[in-house]
């Protein structure tokens, strides 16, 4: 399954879900796949957040170290797919979701996302769940 | 987490396992899937390890999940990660 930036931000502030997500899907050995820009993007929400608790962030650090997350890099063959992947959308560039996009579409793996409609505004036919309370 | 699956230092033990899964693993290994059965066990037996480890880590910092939310995750995982679907990234 791959996250999109709202659930590792969810993680370290309200991590009722994501937190029991994580775990049982270490449980059933599930690989979690965290694209580099997604990622970048909640870095930057956290650091935003003024009362951003040091335990969140210690959260978040755990679960990007879990041997079944993998964090997917945002090199240049990938950055040419996500441009090509957005091209035609008449939106704000979005490359962190072109990103969960790009994953899911590459692996025909699902989303889940905090922010659905944004993955959606990418690729309507990605599968998206939604997480819940966002 | 540290990678436990290259400390060196290996010994032989005796295990038990179903026959299919003997002959697939034999099967692997003449098709050059696999280098050895050994390795192969090892290596999966490692990585369940080290995903116990980081599970053990979790439940310390974040307790049990909470029965609802877990509940759910669960379903999602069902309808979501197929087998087929739960191969590590590449």
């Amino acid at each position: 399954m791959v996250l999109d930036a709202a659930v590792l931000v969810d993680l370290v502030t309200t991590p009722l879900y994501t937190a029991a997500f994580a775990h049982r899907a270490a449980v059933h050995g599930v690989t979690l796949l965290v694209p580099a820009a997604a990622l970048a993007e909640a870095w930057q929400t956290i650091h935003g957040h003024a009362n951003t608790d040091h335990a969140g962030i210690e959260r978040l650090n755990l679960f990007l170290a879990s041997p079944l997350v993998v964090v997917e890099p945002l090199d240049e063959t990938t950055a040419r797919r996500i441009g090509e992947l957005a091209a035609g959308r008449t939106i704000t560039p979005d490359v962190p979701a072109a990103h969960v996009a790009l994953a899911c579409r590459t692996r025909g793996w699902s989303a889940l996302a905090g922010e659905p409609a944004r993955v959606r505004a990418i690729d309507p036919t990605v599968e998206v769940v939604t997480l819940p309370g966002t | 987490m540290a990678d436990s699956t290259r400390s060196g230092r290996t010994r032989k033990v005796t295990i038990t396992l179903p026959t299919e899964a003997v002959e697939a693993l034999e099967q692997a290994r003449a098709a050059g899937t696999i280098p050895s059965v050994s390795e192969y066990v090892a290596e999966t037996v490692c990585a369940r390890l080290d995903r116990e480890r980081w599970l053990a880590e979790w439940r310390k910092l974040t307790g049990e999940p909470d029965p609802k939310a877990a509940a759910w995750a669960d379903q999602v995982i069902a309808k979501h990660c197929l087998p087929g679907r739960m191969r590590k990234a590449s």
